[in-house]
């Protein structure tokens, strides 16, 4: 079932041309993370759901109701801001319940939900200080606990774990995920960091310039990128794109080496950027790659090996710590059947 | 902070006193006048035995009006700061959030600016005329109307650095939360500005209180203001200086008391935004 539908939305500030031609439909129950490099019009789009932008064009509804013209407070949704927005003057009892305190809710109920949130949080022990004499990793929880007292239609999020330090933001990921089980409640979330929406998302929605480029589950965009764009946009490290060309018999040509497999079929012959994830290499004698290892980084399970190689820097991701030095020449095969073919002129997708 | 040794040391406590002996001696000599006699006062004696004398008469005497002049003093002082703090913090409200053209905003400031750096005696006789035709001549409400306008530019300003300083976000997540923009402003800008308020509250009702200039021109003997009295203590024939200085003692005690309780506010108000 269509919850929130966002249908042509456009917005304009004066004659920028912030978002365009905007179509997302969301179901009941679904974690959307909207993604996109700084300035890509994610947060704009997400407070035009909210009600704090004006909508310059298009239609958006939540539950069947089209919001366009409502306050934020009548569309029944709940921000969770990169900022946080806790109420500097009051204690954190009351920043979770001032909803519930504007919409009258009997004095036994509020408190009810007030403790409910705190407890799923973990926040008891601090619903008696203000704001300000809580860590960031505190606040961030208020901020997810004022939210949650609601039972709003829709959670909004925009880049909420990017002010917590590494470890914490990667606490608060399954944390998050873990809430979004319990509570089954539709999520828009916002973020810029990949690797975040990867692994939070039940579907990613990819922004580029205030237009969605792509719309799928995490797997769907790692696997078939709909361009080069997404391809070196998701994945971490990034996809090698490698020059290279498509010769007349269909067979793909990477620095002056046909590919020995049947070549892709379908795509005009003529210049091509070949995109080879990281871990879609391996050694092989007679490989096509050829290049001296300049840099070796060891992370425990894995290991990247960087080379140079047809004037492209390209990376490999090898499982454990195989024995590489710098300065070593190597030779390296790719996996064709996991090859992404861009066309050089706008990075759209050709196999 | 700036920690100083050594001589600069010795020169900054130096310097410190010196311009502290500057700003506080002339009220200290005055302070002393007031607890003498009139002949002593004349005579230049510099140490007597003190006497309430000046006191007493300024406060009980059949010709003083000072407690009437304090009334007025309070009213004009007191209905002028709550009417400046209610306009102006709308408007900073107003000019800080809502999405004005950039050309009203500064055209409205500038303005405001306007009545800062004309002196208010150039001001005096067109506003002598207007009450004059309007019959309001000698009221306390003319001067209430004066003392706003005097005030409203430095309330507007000030109040605007304390909105501009607090971020969006928490209005707008009030507003999520089920606030109408009123609300919002209410229930969370307002408290969070109230520093604001209290440094503005107290500038203006200090700056109302010692106005002299227009209060002088504008009231009758039934209408005059504190500071207007105690000029009036020099008269053609006769200056009374030991009530003149008991009343300019008496006069700074309300002043002196909101200072020292919104100090940490003023200076907190006066360098906001300064330093981020
Ligand atoms: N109030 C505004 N006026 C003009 N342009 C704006 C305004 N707010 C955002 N923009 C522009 O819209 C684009 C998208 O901004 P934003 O949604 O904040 O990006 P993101 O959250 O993806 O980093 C940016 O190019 C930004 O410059
Ligand atoms: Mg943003």
């Amino acid at each position: 079932m269509t919850h929130v539908l966002l249908r042509n939305v456009e917005k304009y500030y004066g004659a920028v041309h912030a978002l365009s031609n905007i179509n997302i439909e969301i179901a009941n129950g679904e974690f959307v993370v909207l993604v996109g490099p700084s300035g890509c019009g994610k947060s704009t789009l997400l407070r035009m759901i909210a009600g704090l932008e004006d909508i310059s064009g298009g239609d958006i509804s939540i539950a069947g109701r089209r919001v366009n013209d409502l306050e934020p407070r009548e569309r029944d949704i709940a921000m969770v801001f990169q900022s946080y927005a806790l109420y500097p003057h009051m204690k954190v009892a009351r920043n979770l319940g001032f909803s519930l305190e504007l919409k009258k809710t009997p004095e036994l109920d509020a408190q009810k939900a007030i403790a409910n949130a705190a407890k799923i949080l973990g926040l008891d022990p601090y619903l008696d200080r203000f704001p300000r004499a809580l860590s960031g990793g505190q606040r961030q929880r208020v901020a997810m606990g004022r939210a949650i007292v609601r039972r709003p239609q829709v959670f909004l999020f925009d880049e909420p774990l990017s002010n917590l330090d590494a470890q914490l933001r990667v606490h608060m990921r399954t944390e998050v995920r873990r809430l979004h089980q319990e509570l089954a409640a539709t999520s828009i979330y916002v973020t810029h960091d990949q690797v975040e929406a990867m692994t939070m998302a039940d579907r990613i929605v990819v922004l580029e310039a205030g237009q969605i480029v792509q719309t799928g589950s995490p797997l769907e965009l790692y696997e078939r990128p709909a361009n080069r764009f997404v391809a070196e946009f998701i994945g971490s490290p990034s996809i090698n794109i490698l020059p290279g060309r498509i010769l007349d018999t269909g067979r793909v040509e990477i620095a002056g080496e046909s590919l020995p497999g049947p070549g892709p079929v379908g795509a005009k012959s003529g210049a091509v950027d070949v995109g080879v994830r990281p871990e879609d290499l391996h050694p092989a004698d007679d490989g096509a790659l050829f290049g001296v290892v300049s840099v070796v980084e060891r992370l425990g399970a894995e290991t990247y090996v960087f080379m140079k190689c047809a004037d492209a820097d390209l990376c490999w991701r090898v499982p454990g710590t195989p024995k590489i030095n710098i300065g070593e020449t190597l030779r390296l095969a790719v996996n064709e059947e996991r090859l992404h073919l861009f066309r050089p002129e706008d990075g759209a997708r050709l196999n | 902070m700036l920690v100083l040794r050594g001589y600069s040391r010795l020169i900054g406590i130096f310097l410190l006193t010196l311009s502290a002996f500057i700003i506080v001696a002339p009220f200290l000599w005055v302070a002393l006048q007031s607890f003498k006699y009139e002949i002593q006062i004349l005579q230049g004696t510099w140490f007597t035995e003190p006497t309430l004398h000046n006191y007493v008469d300024v406060l009980w005497s059949q010709r003083s009006d000072f407690l009437k002049n304090v009334l007025n003093s309070m009213i004009v002082a007191g209905v002028s700061t709550i009417c400046v703090l209610v306009v102006g913090t709308l408007a900073a409200y107003s000019l800080a959030r809502l999405r004005w053209k950039r050309w009203i905003a500064a055209g409205f400031l500038a303005w405001t600016l306007v009545f800062n750096m004309i002196p208010p005696l150039t001001l005096v006789g067109p506003w002598f005329l207007i009450f004059r035709e309007i019959g309001l001549l000698q009221s306390l409400f003319a001067l209430v109307l004066t003392h706003i306008t005097l005030n409203l530019p430095m309330t507007v300003w000030m109040m605007m650095a304390y909105f501009n300083e607090l971020p969006r976000d928490i209005e707008e997540a009030a507003m999520v939360d089920g606030c109408r923009r009123i609300d919002a402003f209410w229930r969370v800008s307002l408290p969070l500005v109230a520093p604001g308020l209290i440094a503005a509250g107290v500038l203006a009702f200090v700056f109302s209180w010692n106005e002299f200039a227009v209060a002088l021109n504008l009231t009758s003997r039934a209408t005059a203001t504190v500071p207007v009295a105690i000029a009036q203590f020099s008269q053609q024939y006769e200056v009374q200086n030991g009530q003149m200085a008991a009343a300019s003692v008496l006069s700074t005690i309300p002043a002196l008391l909101l200072m020292f309780f919104g100090q940490k506010f003023i200076i907190q108000g006066l360098t906001m935004g300064a330093v981020k």
